[in-house]
């Protein structure tokens, strides 16, 4: 290989990179704030962020603790009866098509609405589709950091009568074991299109795809 | 050979029945398929989803929902705005006249607000809902899993 090819090679390489980081940007924020840190495919997720969060079991969970296991994140909220479930829902049949492979996978439930969602709440929550799926909360000001982090957007809004709701992304993130985003998932997306990418996932870091 | 004929006639009544729940009439109007889905007990919000048929020359529309179950009902729509999922109330549901209102998770729902101690699978409960023209009637809702995307 000649130097220019190899220089051609890492200049698609960054353009890729950049097309991927502003499509992930651009989807996560139309007509809301911009997400603060560009979530970088070629990086960890959220790496050199500094939040904090709890587990349903109360447990912190740092960005330290994305990578070591295969992660599907779907972000949502508890108060929310007819999307969220359909969410949860397609993560519960996705893992049950994977059979004993799907044990390697780490589901996560993110709440956008930490006010209400305690840890306690989110345990019950996510144990109605698979127990599973783990429930990720945290202080209001950790968890917003901790969207912003990952190119999650979230916006309380007020409903008549008192209250409220939550507009939020829509996206499930798939990232690898050493914490890259690998993936997103939609859940209008046939479900064994979901499992072959859960598949790369379990694949593992260096694997294509 | 009259028994064979009864017997025909109970099985094809029998298959004109759709599945799940009750089939409540009202007019030209016909409900189907009300169901709910199950949340912790300590919830707030529920959904229920339900099929309007109208057979009439005339739309109708929902001017009033009430559930035992919950403090109010409400009609709602989620939207997909990009990749933001946003969802809001809507103003009155409308059934066209010789067409159908359909709702499934991911659109138009009835929000439960103010629920009295969650919605448990297999449970069933009341939906009074008042149109402008058939007038009130009462719809059996039937809580199916939480992750049901239809009638159980
Ligand atoms: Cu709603």
């Amino acid at each position: 290989m000649t130097l220019r090819h190899l220089r051609l090679i890492l200049w698609s390489a960054v353009g890729v990179a950049l097309v991927a980081g502003s499509v992930l940007l651009w989807r996560a924020s139309p007509g809301g704030p911009v997400p603060a840190t560009r979530p970088d495919p070629g990086r960890p997720l959220a790496e050199g962020s500094r939040w904090q969060l709890l587990d349903e079991r109360n447990q912190p969970f740092t960005p330290a603790d994305l990578p070591g296991r295969p992660t599907v994140m779907v972000f949502g909220f508890t108060q929310c009866p007819d999307v969220c479930p359909t969410s949860l829902s397609y993560v519960a049949n996705l893992l049950r098509s994977l059979g004993p492979r799907g044990e390697a996978i780490r589901p996560l439930f993110l709440t956008v609405d930490p006010e209400r969602d305690t840890p306690a709440v989110m345990a019950d929550y996510t144990d109605l589709f698979d127990p599973r799926i783990h429930g990720v909360t945290g202080a209001p000001d950790q968890m917003a950091a901790a969207l912003k982090s990952l190119g999650i957007f979230s916006r309380k809004v007020p409903q008549d009568g008192g209250g409220y709701t939550m507009d939020h992304s829509a996206t499930i993130l798939l990232l690898d074991s050493s914490g890259r985003l690998r993936s997103t998932l939609d859940i209008h997306e046939e479900a064994e299109a979901a499992v072959r990418k859960v598949e790369r996932l379990l694949a593992g870091p260096g694997a294509p795809g | 050979m009259k028994s064979i004929l009864t017997a025909g006639a109970v099985l094809l009544a029998a298959c004109a029945l759709p599945a799940t729940a009750e089939t409540v009439r009202a007019g030209d109007l016909s409900i189907e398929q009300a169901w709910a889905r199950a949340t912790i007990p300590s919830a707030q919000t529920g959904a229920v989803y339900l099929t309007i048929r109208n057979g009439g020359a005339q739309p109708d529309r929902i001017v009033a929902l009430e559930a035992p179950v919950a403090g109010h009902a409400t009609p709602h729509e989620t939207k997909q705005d990009g990749d933001v999922l946003r969802m809001a109330e809507t103003g009155p549901l409308s059934i066209p006249a010789g067409g159908a209102l359909e709702m499934k998770p991911g659109g138009t729902h009835i929000m439960l607000m103010d629920l009295k101690g969650g919605l448990k699978p297999g449970q069933s409960f009341p939906l009074t809902v008042t149109f402008e023209r058939a007038g009130t009637l009462a719809v059996p809702v039937t809580v199916g899993r939480a992750g049901a995307m239809g009638p159980e």
